[in-house]
């Protein structure tokens, strides 16, 4: 059978305006660069690297890999929304590409006006729309707020009619990007189960998301992308161990002192791992991180503090011990104690951070050089399923080093 | 679903350098180019009453103000039109041209959100700008009918029915350039956008809009209103009024110049289009 889908040596490369400066022009600094300073100083980022494959008709493949491997740029390619630097694709069929749900949603607009104008932009011809319109409205559940502007809905009723709107676009190749993850618990049943639908009629699929269940259940086939290659294409199930692997692999979720001789109170180790104890660095945003001190006393000590520094940027965020929740700093001789740190879900932004470890006597000296040389390094991703009235959380929408959801309430 | 089996479309990416337009797929999103103009005049005349009024107030008090500060010093100029209606007839235009253009350069950054996500043929967005402001337009021209009522004037319509369409085309053409140039260069500077209110404002004290080109005698200036295609577009509009002969020599120099300006920004905003996802 004619593969419906064939990429050859795609590679798509990036100008990067050194660093300094921003990374748009402007009229003027260009103005001022033509007169006093004409060379130009620029970097190369290859995000995707002579990636080639083919997809048969009814392949359901799913892309995997790390945040900046180059996933996102695939899609937007094959989408046509930016042009590769190198290479050829070639798509026999109709093509949809979802890489985000409710793309040209209008706050001012009905529920109504808004299936039309999102069904015609992701290439539904008008009768298509009203042919599938009570369907829609049926799926999404929001019936009754036909006539009501979108910005009355609540961000779960948006979402909602946004799915509802691309589950019934039925092209021949579909490219989704972690639209999975939107609604509460149930409609995202409902919508894994109206994709997996989708997927067994036949359709083309490559899927793209950091979600490892949704990925096993929805596509047979798996690429595993780092940095701009890939690095694996096959079985699904080999894929997502490959990638699993990887990142264990790769990132330190346990470090180890081997570096020290013991001292009056010992750290053995360091774990860093989610609620449920998965060893892991990269974290959705959504996550509670635990950090996990080891300790051996080799001798009593009062006044014993244990904690770490947090960086972003090489700015100190805070500054945490354990004497700040549990009283009585006191460890005996022998005693092996674990120390563990929650840092709650929805703190921390998007980003890499840093931990550096301390133990000292309070006020007194430091037990162990651990703070000059340690470092361990968290990944924090934001949980794209939690979106506000402004749209999907970033950095652009919520600028700052951390991103604590404060409370609010109208009074 | 029968209704694809027809035929299937391939579609083959590459880094391509071609600048060609193509018209086929285009008018394949034609329905889309609908839909986009019509989300725009919906939201703009969302709260109906406002919309509408706003429409028709702003070239109307404008009228008021010009007719009071030139009506007498300019009348002689005006040729046998009533200054309020030479007035009108040039703000109406005005307002299609201003409109459009203001609306184009920032439509891209307006709609980066849909061009960041879905693919479709970028040229829509100015289109849909002239679009939004051909409608606006409709409510002008009402305005003036009444307006010409008013003072009396006779109307000749098949007159006008000639250069209606004349002078809208070589608008539409010229501006569709400009639009397509501005757009881009606001999305390649992102500091462009503070020139553009400047750049108006010159076109308008330079497109005979409150005064008659005709008055400036045979100079430079002579041979600078037959280039200028906006001047063109509202003295052949205003022939059309005013009953008087249209000859084409009046309409081949600005057509020659509306088209330089379409080629010019069609060819600018073919070479951005292609990146323009990465550049927004």
């Amino acid at each position: 059978m004619q593969p419906i889908l064939e990429v050859y040596n795609l590679s798509k490369c990036f100008q990067i305006r050194s660093t300094n400066t921003p990374r748009y022009l402007s009229l003027r600094d260009s103005l001022r660069n033509l007169l006093f300073n004409p060379k130009k100083k620029s970097e190369y980022l290859w995000a995707l690297r002579e990636v080639s494959f083919e997809a048969k008709p009814g392949e359901r493949i799913a892309i995997i890999g790390k945040n900046g491997a180059g996933k996102s740029t695939l899609l937007k390619i094959l989408s046509r929304i930016s042009p590769p630097t190198n290479g050829k694709a070639i798509i026999r069929g109709r093509l949809a590409s979802l890489l985000e749900v409710g793309t040209g949603f209008h706050p001012e607009l009905t529920g109504r006006e808004n299936i039309l104008f999102n069904g015609s932009i992701l290439g539904l011809k008008r009768a298509e729309i009203k042919q599938r319109f009570d369907a829609i409205v049926d799926f999404s559940g929001v019936g009754s707020f036909l006539e009501t502007p979108l910005k009355f809905y609540s961000s779960g009723m948006q979402m909602r009619l946004a799915f509802a709107v691309a589950a019934f676009l039925e092209p021949e190749i579909l490219f989704l990007d972690e639209v999975l993850a939107v609604g509460d618990a149930e409609f995202q049943k409902k919508s894994l189960q109206k994709m997996n639908e989708v997927a067994q009629s036949g359709r083309t699929i490559l899927f793209v998301s950091h979600n490892m269940t949704a990925v096993r259940q929805l596509c047979s086939r798996g690429m595993v992308l780092e940095k701009g290659k890939i690095k694996f294409d096959g079985d699904i199930g080999k894929a997502v161990d490959y990638y699993l692997g990887e990142i264990k692999q790769n990132s330190a979720a346990i470090w180890v002192n081997n570096i020290e001789k013991p001292t009056k109170v010992f750290l053995e180790k360091i774990i860093i791992s989610d609620a449920f104890g998965f060893q892991k660095t990269e974290f959705l945003s959504s996550e509670e991180i635990k950090i996990e001190f080891y300790t051996n006393a080799f001798e009593n000590v009062s006044q014993f503090t244990i904690g770490f520094d947090l960086y972003r940027h090489g700015v100190l965020l805070s500054r945490s011990r354990q004497i700040d929740s549990i009283p009585k700093p006191k460890v005996l001789t022998g005693e092996k104690n674990i120390f563990a740190c929650k840092i709650p879900a929805w703190f921390l932004h998007e980003g890499t951070y840093c931990i550096r470890p301390f133990l000292a006597i309070h006020f007194v000296e430091y037990l162990s050089n651990v703070h000059e040389h340690v470092e361990l390094s968290i990944e924090v991703q934001l949980d794209a399923s939690r979106s506000t009235l402004h749209g999907n959380l970033n950095q652009k929408t919520q600028p700052g080093l951390i991103f604590p959801m404060f409370e609010w309430s109208v009074i | 679903m029968n209704r694809r089996n027809d035929y299937i479309p391939i579609q083959i990416i590459t880094p391509s350098k071609k600048i060609k337009i193509n018209l086929k797929e285009l008018w394949s999103y034609r329905e889309l180019l609908i839909f986009f103009s019509w989300r725009d005049i919906k939201v703009k005349y969302k709260d109906t009453t406002m919309g509408v009024l706003w429409v028709v107030l702003q070239p109307l008090a404008l009228t008021a103000l010009f007719t009071m500060i030139f009506s007498n010093k300019l009348q002689t100029y005006a040729g046998k039109l009533p200054y309020p209606v030479f007035v009108l007839s040039g703000l109406i235009l005005w307002q299609f041209v201003s409109g459009s253009l203001t609306v184009a350069a920032n439509s891209m950054e307006l709609n980066a959100k849909i061009i960041k996500k879905i693919y479709f043929p970028r040229l829509i967005i100015p289109l849909s700008a002239l679009l939004n402001s051909a409608f606006d337009l409709l409510f002008g021209l009402l305005l003036l009918l009444v307006t010409c009522l008013f003072w009396e004037v006779r109307i000749e319509w098949a007159n006008i029915l000639l250069a209606l369409p004349i002078s809208v085309f070589l608008l539409s053409v010229a501006c569709l350039g400009l639009a397509c140039l501005l757009s881009m260069l606001n999305v390649i500077f992102k500091d462009f956008k503070y020139i553009i209110p400047f750049f108006l404002q010159v076109l308008f004290f330079t497109s005979p809009v409150f005064y008659d080109a005709n008055s400036f005698g045979d100079g430079w200036w002579a041979e600078f209103f037959s280039w200028n295609p906006f001047s063109a577009a509202i003295q052949v509009f205003r022939r059309g009024i005013s009953t008087a002969e249209l000859t084409w020599n009046v309409v081949v120099k600005p057509l020659v110049s509306a088209t330089l300006i379409f080629v010019g920004g069609l060819i600018v905003f073919r070479k951005t289009e292609k990146n323009i996802a990465d550049l927004i």
